[in-house]
């Protein structure tokens, strides 16, 4: 019976999944809209900035105490991705560690350029795969990065479909009014949408409807995060393992469930940040206050997200310059759709 | 004419089946909300996200499987000496979740090996291989030479609610 029951939840959820994201794709469409070239090139600024500092600690570490992370994985017995293929070992190396970040450096200053971007990205994805897939593949699986490496690969797609279709001799055509930059744009956010629905999906594929009424659960995994924390540097302050939070959510069910709901719907229709700038802003800050709220619970850090959602879906820069555009008597550009 | 029950006829009726599907994804192609779907950027959303669970963990791509199911009870290892526990990050410069995780992949090294050790013996096994790891590839050999240079011990602190409380247990697993 419970397995019956177990079935129609899962059943029930992603069904019902399926249903609201067919209504709702049929009443928002969801396109590319249109960006300036400025708050692109600011985009790309700090993406590279993010960028570095997430493999700063594998290829640079921090003076003697902390040397590069990256040369700890010289195996690679659990390999994923393209380890599978590849022996990417190589690379546990002080002097090609070094060799890395010269080269990351500087395709990464001609990527923030906007020149030769089919080359740079190139460069600055394999960089950026490659450490972390021979990171993930010492039998201890992260999930910090991908939400770099992703949007990486997807803009990389973008700035290689004019080549590719060259080389099909093939012309290569935007929809009137639309610029490469905009897809640029449209493709590193439908990346990181991905990315949240995809790990909305995991929990209604596994766990259905029982993810709901199990959630107040998350008590016990507040106790183990905040416990490990405690073992990792002794730090007094943890020494309680967060048992006054845990036992709070364990005596309020529904306000724990009421929360987690809410931060699943999240994950599941952050597909909708693709409508225009304003659902983007309003799904960034939820975002990031997800995080924040993680963070501040379980101790659980993912700064690398909370960095992409502000650059590419909070976009700061246009929402402090757009109240001058428009005291300047113009439009901005694709305020909504 | 091919004998019904033959080999030929057998492939031939596999074949006219193999047919009709794609007879029939092609008219469903067809559709016009369905090439509507296809061509819209917003699509490739979809494709992705099937794409990531069928291939599962494999980097960049990943199912996030995290936190995607809850149970009364969980664990975490940690590490002592002399019966104190030593600060893991300082001095193995691996976090114990990630200890965690490798110890996952010993056990399953330990069980293909030997499929009729007992649990406690895959574990100690494992949490043995797990030390061996973090010894050799730790980046402060030198600062703690002295802790490093004696036995360490793999605890298991298991966590539980039960009847609207939290219970905690202690157990060693191994001393190197």
């Amino acid at each position: 019976m419970d397995k019956v029951l177990e079935f129609l939840g899962v059943l029930l959820a992603n069904g019902g999944f399926l249903f609201a994201v067919y209504w709702l794709a049929k009443r928002f469409p969801m396109r590319p809209y249109r960006h300036y070239a400025w708050e692109v090139f600011l985009m790309r600024l700090l993406f590279a900035v993010t960028i570095y500092y997430s493999l700063q600690f594998m290829l640079v570490g921090a003076g003697e105490s902390k040397p590069p992370e990256i040369l700890k994985n010289h195996m690679q017995k659990h390999p994923t991705g393209l380890a599978w293929i590849f022996d990417l070992t190589w690379m546990a190396n002080e002097g090609v560690a070094d060799v890395l970040r010269w080269v990351l450096v500087v395709a990464l200053v001609v990527y923030v350029s906007g020149f030769l971007l089919p080359v740079s990205t190139l460069a600055v994805f394999l960089i950026h795969n490659a450490v972390f897939t021979l990171n993930n593949s010492q039998g201890a699986i992260h999930h910090g990065y991908q939400i770099i490496t992703l949007p990486l690969l997807a803009q990389l797609v973008v700035v290689w479909l004019p080549w590719i279709a060259r080389l099909r001799k093939k012309e290569f055509t935007l929809p009137e009014g639309q610029h490469m930059r905009d897809l640029f744009v449209y493709a590193t956010q439908l990346m990181i949408a991905a990315a949240y629905v995809l790990a909305g999906v995991a929990k209604t594929l596994r766990s259905g409807l029982h993810w709901i009424a199990d959630s107040p659960y998350i008590s016990v995994q507040l106790v183990k995060t905040r416990g490990q924390k405690f073992y990792e540097y002794l730090d007094p302050r943890l020494a309680d393992m967060g048992m006054p939070y845990a036992e709070w959510m364990a005596a309020h069910p529904w306000l724990t469930r009421g929360m987690l709901t809410g931060g699943l719907l999240l994950e599941l229709f952050a597909f909708l940040l693709l409508v225009n700038r304003a659902w983007a802003l309003a799904f960034g800050l939820a975002l990031i206050l997800f995080h924040k709220c993680n963070e501040w619970l379980m101790l659980l850090h993912f700064e690398q997200n909370i960095d992409v959602c502000m650059i590419f879906l909070g976009n700061v820069p246009f929402w402090i310059v757009a109240p001058f555009i428009v005291l300047l008597g113009r439009e901005p550009r694709s305020l909504s759709r | 004419m091919v004998p019904s029950g033959s080999l030929t006829s057998t492939l031939l009726r596999k074949k006219s089946k193999e047919m009709r599907f794609v007879e029939k994804l092609k008219q469903l192609a067809a559709r016009p909300e369905v090439k509507a779907f296809l061509r819209h950027p917003a699509s490739w959303l979809a494709w992705v996200v099937l794409f990531s669970i069928a291939v599962k963990e494999n980097y960049p791509f990943s199912h996030f499987p995290m936190y995607s199911g809850f149970s009364d009870r969980t664990y975490f290892y940690y590490f002592e000496q002399d019966g104190e526990p030593i600060e893991a990050k300082r001095i193995f410069k691996t976090s114990i979740p990630r200890s965690k995780k490798l110890m996952g992949n010993y056990k399953d090294e330990v069980e293909d090996a030997r499929e009729d050790a007992k649990d406690d013996v895959i574990e100690r096994e494992a949490a043995k291989m797990l030390l061996a790891y973090l010894r050799e590839t730790t980046t402060q050999k030198e600062k703690y030479a002295e802790v490093l240079g004696k036995p360490i011990t793999v605890m298991r602190k298991n966590i539980e609610f039960v009847d609207g409380k939290f219970l905690t247990e202690d157990l060693e697993i191994v001393t190197d």
